[in-house]
């Protein structure tokens, strides 16, 4: 047995050389990942450059919340179309947090961007426990109307959130004593042209401790994410997106796993709204509204459901290319300007056509990795026939 | 043949007691009883719609009965009713939290907790419980690999939770180890080692049923249900998946298998139920079953129910 | 309790529940042939409304206006249907439902970018305006002014703002244009024959200053259609578009249940809705069939965008498919999705829980009546999690 176990493996070993390296890929990643690190540093001119990090920052928060939206909809394959709620939840948690008096002491800041993120995971299992028995659409409508529900609670609920004015002006942002966010500023709610940034920062008030603060924060989602994947965790959720019913036979608690996700989901969710509530130094229901779960979902579709790498590029592609459709464009004499809010006609767009051409994503997960070594040698306790 | 006690040798592991199953107004099985004895292999036939599947489906289950009894032999020499309802205590969690914790006050009333708190064994208890299946129609993880597959079958024997995975817990890496050794294992046992990393759909159609017997062999059972594993397959094929059961067999697993080919129940059963418009007819060895005239009737159609109609 | 405001409050209900139900049969007939939620309906309930505005604001009848935006939105729904949807019909639902909120968010925007951000009022549909002489000298030359401005009108009854009436009332002069008529076109007729009236009366009195004023009246719509006397408490009145709502509301109805249940197409798309596959072995062309779907129900949205429209007469904007499809969405799902009946009935209740609890029980509760919206939502989940297959629905297999 163990020998012909060996020949097997030597056999199997022997395919995978053959696999041909993608070079092209590896640069372009490359690249990519370079021009994310010098984000706010890009060799522009200050004004392109500060806009360019604004961009660069809006791509690293929302890349996390899509990563939450991802653990859902790409691994267990429930589409969810509330994922605003947590990110609502997780920045009026968040922002009316760090605005107590109490809450000013050393990494307050990294506190209250958890304790976001907890409660949202709270939320998630909440809504999560009822929903156990729902799949397909149904799912998806539930989601929808919760988060239709939070949005109306946040409105309403002037006293806590601001209401429909939403909550603003929080005080400057510091973590050990590194500004990372100037006090109140003004001209938040612009949606295009050119500031300038005094410190040599990111945006508006914003530094570049910031944006590396969301970047680390970026990089822990996706280790956190390819390590839930590699596991039992990763390989029942992934089961049950393929069949719930083999998944079950083969001794998958779904109820469990299905929590498992959407807690997972809505912290991660949590975390990104809170970064982005104080990025954005207001947290409105204009900003959160079921439109921003369309827009998230549709990074996440354009890249590929439940391909970590697809994720992040769709959520820079719709974001990247939806700022950038904001700027002015001249050529020649000529002046181009998209109306601001046109630009989610081109979400729409796209999501019909990556629907129709390509509904796996642009980058879909690869479902069979590179082999690596193989314990063969080793005798595994779990290895029984019969009892 | 395995080396078990012998006390415990062809003592039975499954009793079906009176089982019926509704739907609706359609009766699928109605008053089956029949047994399994551990270390043999026992074939349910029938024709179609004899209600055979559904008879697994129970067993297993995806169904909860109508009436009647599943008694089971746990590995303990323990016997439990599979179809009785038992505490389940995630859902005690769950409608505790979504309470706000009234909930959990129930769980110390005995009869509130038996109302609120227990429920019929879901599929995944029931394969906790040592008895494993496949499917008719082929269920694989497809766009998994096919030794990922056989990694989720043993989901259920490792315990590890995702903060372990993520913290990449001692325990974590241990059972991550035990656990592709293993799947490597039961892939060589049915022969697919060579093909770990390939899609499982990329299969030809023999080799996925293998690679599914192989995942219901990773759960670790003492009984494994086949549903029809030689459907679709060419006497070659049939004749490797002959050893292959009784390979599984001599290794100590029970088998409990539906199957039209005649020739493969013929060959390898030691025990024969044929159920027919859902109930037993027939029930005996091989050559006792091939004997009875209700057997022949039900299967050359021309039974009496043609008069009576 | 105020009994008149109840009163008031139901038809109101009643009213508001007709256009939901009018959405509602939409999401119910797509879901019960092709299982997805079509989220862009709510779309083409703002398309038909829009469509409808632009007709009778470009000077066509009421009455033709409604059809044809109805048929403009079946065109928009067939064309949604074939562009976005088809290419789908074996792919996972996910995608299709994926693709359904991508034209959503599209035509959402394309109404935004074609017809601005902003509101738009409901076109006067019937107007009627008093004309009345004004300035000092009014008593002096009052009378000739108003038979002279009567002549000029009279000559031009026959063009094209057709004019209905034109009455003498205690010494003013009421003209009433046809229903439908462009309130445009009924002003610029009314100020060519001010025009020439002023221009006769100069001349027959020199010097005189002469004014006139003409005062816009509520369209017929708008009008008392009759008053219920409650006995000690405030009457109610009924105005003229609630009747004719409830009366196109059920006569769309009822159209469409005959359609579906007693014509030979009815029956080929009950069949679809049953089992594509084997309906398309009967040899029932199923993609015509889903098209025919998707036409029947934008239609149906189209007339409901327009009732509401004329029923608020204010607040068609690019946003308000949202809410009413959500509305809609929910009764589809209450009254048992895929089921016609189901959805006329979910409508109808929707309609009276989002105006009972807006006017009564958020205060009951002490809560603020922005949850009312809420209340649907709750409902919807509680139908999706309590009673998926809705109040009239069948059972079936698929249910979530």
């Amino acid at each position: 047995m163990r020998k012909t176990l060996r020949r097997s493996w030597e056999r199997l070993q022997r395919q995978n050389q053959e696999r041909p390296a993608r070079w092209l890929g590896t640069a372009l990643v490359a690249l990519f990942l370079f021009l994310v690190l010098i984000g706010p540093f890009l060799p522009l001119s200050p004004q392109y450059r500060s806009r360019a990090a604004d961009i660069f920052l809006l791509c690293v928060i929302y890349s996390i919340i899509a990563l939450g939206l991802n653990s859902v909809t790409g691994y267990t394959g429930l589409l969810d179309l509330g994922i605003v709620a947590f990110a609502s939840i997780g920045a009026y948690t968040a922002t009316i947090l760090y605005d107590r008096p109490w809450m000013q002491f050393p990494g307050s800041f990294l506190v209250v961007l958890l304790v976001g993120g907890l409660h949202a995971a709270l939320w998630g299992l909440l809504r999560g426990a009822p929903t156990l028995r729902l799949s397909g659409d149904y799912y998806a409508i539930v989601t929808f109307a919760f988060a239709e529900i939070v949005r109306i609670f946040i409105r309403t609920e002037g006293w806590l959130t601001g209401g429909g004015n939403g909550f603003k002006n929080f005080p400057a942002i510091n973590l050990f004593g590194a500004r990372l966010i100037e006090g109140e500023y003004q001209g938040i709610l612009k949606t295009s042209g050119y500031w300038e940034y005094p410190h040599g920062g990111v945006w508006h008030g914003g530094t570049a401790g910031f944006y590396y603060l969301s970047l680390v924060l970026l990089i822990l989602t996706v280790v956190v994410m390819y390590r839930l994947e590699d596991s039992r965790t990763g390989r029942a959720w992934f089961a049950m997106k393929a069949d719930e019913t083999s998944a079950a036979a083969c001794g998958i608690n779904l109820s469990a796993y299905k929590l498992y996700a959407f807690a997972i989901s809505a912290f991660f969710a949590g975390v990104g709204g809170a970064l982005l509530g104080f990025k954005m130094n207001v947290v409105s229901t204009n900003v959160f509204d079921f439109w921003f779960s369309v827009v998230v979902l549709c990074g996440v579709v354009l890249g590929g459901m439940g391909s970590i790498p697809g994720v992040i590029a769709g959520t820079f592609i719709v974001y990247g290319l939806g700022e950038l459709l904001r700027e002015q464009v001249r050529i020649g004499g000529i002046v181009l300007q998209v109306d601001d809010r046109a630009r989610f006609l081109f979400f729409g767009i796209l999501l019909v056509l990556v629907m129709v051409f390509r509904p796996q994503g642009l980058f879909p997960r690869r479902p069979v990795e590179e082999s690596k070594k193989l314990a063969v040698e080793y005798d595994s306790p779990l290895y029984r026939l019969g009892r | 043949m395995s080396t078990g006690a012998v006390a415990s040798h062809h003592e039975p592991i499954l009793i079906v007691e009176g089982l019926t199953k509704r739907f609706g107004g359609v009766v699928a099985v109605e008053e089956v009883s029949l047994e399994v004895r551990r270390s043999e292999i026992t074939s349910l036939i029938g024709p179609n719609g004899a209600g055979k599947t559904t008879v697994f489906n129970v067993v297993s289950g995806l169904y909860e009965k109508t009436a009647g009894h599943i008694w089971y032999r746990l590995p303990d020499g323990r016997q439990v009713d599979l179809t009785e309802p038992v505490f389940d205590p995630l859902h005690a969690l769950i409608v505790s939290l979504a309470t706000l914790g009234i909930g959990a006050l129930a769980l110390a009333v005995p009869r509130l907790r038996r109302a609120l708190y227990y429920r019929t064994r879901t599929p995944d208890a029931i394969a906790g419980l040592g008895i494993a299946r496949t499917f008719q129609n082929i269920r694989l993880f497809e766009d998994l690999s096919v030794l990922d597959n056989v990694k989720v079958g043993l989901h259920g024997r490792v315990s590890s939770s995702p903060l372990d995975a993520v913290f990449r817990s001692p325990r974590h890496r241990r059972e991550e180890r035990d656990i592709e050794a293993a799947a490597a294992e039961y892939l060589e046992f049915v022969g697919l080692l060579h093909r770990a990393y390939q899609e499982a759909s990329s299969l030809p159609y023999g080799e996925q049923r293998r690679l599914e017997i192989a995942r219901a062999l990773a759960t670790g059972p003492q009984l494994l249900l086949l549903d029809e594993p030689a459907a679709g397959m060419n006497p070659t094929e049939t004749n490797e998946l002959i050893r292959l059961i009784q390979k599984i067999r001599d290794a100590g697993v029970t088998v409990f298998l539906i199957e039209h080919d005649m020739r493969l129940v013929m060959e390898i059963s030691d025990h024969v139920v044929v159920l027919d418009h859902g109930r037993k007819i027939a029930d005996g060895t091989p050559a006792e079953v091939r004997q009875n005239p209700d057997v022949i009737a039900a299967y050359l159609g021309t039974h009496t129910e043609e008069a009576s109609g | 309790m105020d009994l008149s405001l109840l009163v008031n409050q139901i038809i109101n209900a009643l009213t508001l529940g007709g256009i939901y139900a009018l959405i509602a049969v939409g999401y119910t007939m797509v879901y019960g042939i092709i299982k997805l939620i079509n989220f862009a309906h709510g779309e083409i309930y703002m398309m038909g409304a829009f469509f409808g505005i632009l007709l009778i604001g470009a000077g066509m009848p009421f009455f033709l206006a409604l059809p044809t935006s109805m048929l403009l939105c079946a065109a928009l729904g067939v064309l949604v249907d074939t562009v976005a949807y088809r290419p789908l019909r074996r792919a996972p639902r996910l995608a299709a439902l994926i693709t359904a909120i991508g034209v959503s968010l599209f035509l959402q925007n394309l109404a935004m970018l074609l017809w601005s951000a902003s509101e738009r009022p409901f076109p006067n549909l019937y107007p009627a305006y008093r004309i009345r002489p004004a300035g000092a000298d009014a008593q002096r030359y009052g009378e000739e002014l108003l038979s002279r401005y009567a002549q000029e009108l009279d000559r031009r009854r026959e063009g094209p703002p057709r004019i209905k009436a034109i009455r003498r009332e205690n010494g003013t002069l009421l003209v009433e244009f046809r229903l439908g008529t462009n309130s445009f076109e009924a002003i610029r007729t009314l100020r060519q024959s001010r025009r020439a009236v002023l221009a006769a009366l100069e001349a027959a009195h020199p010097g005189v200053q002469i004014e006139t004023q003409e005062e816009s009246l509520d369209h017929f719509f708008n009008r008392p259609a009759f008053v219920l006397d409650l006995g000690d408490v405030r009457p109610v009145e009924v105005r003229w578009k609630v009747p004719f709502i409830w009366a196109t509301t059920i006569l769309l109805m009822l159209l469409l249940e005959t359609l579906v249940q007693r014509t030979k197409m009815g029956k080929a798309m009950r069949a679809c809705a049953l089992d594509k596959d084997t309906a398309a072995l009967m040899g029932i062309d199923v993609n015509r069939i889903i098209a025919l779907t998707f036409a029947i129900g934008s239609a149906m949205a189209a007339a409901a965008g327009i009732m509401f429209g004329l029923y608020r007469g204010s607040g068609i904007g690019y946003r308000m498919g949202f809410q009413p499809g959500v509305i809609a969405f929910a009764a589809a799902v209450l009254g048992g999705i895929g089921n016609v009946r189901g959805a006329m009935l979910g409508g109808v209740v929707l309609g009276v829980v989002q105006v009972i609890s807006t006017a009564y029980i958020t205060d009951w509760l002490g809560i603020s009546s922005s949850y009312s919206f809420a209340f649907a939502f709750g409902i919807l989940i509680l139908v999706i999690l309590l009673r998926p297959t809705g109040l009239l629905g069948r059972p079936s297999a698929e249910r979530a």
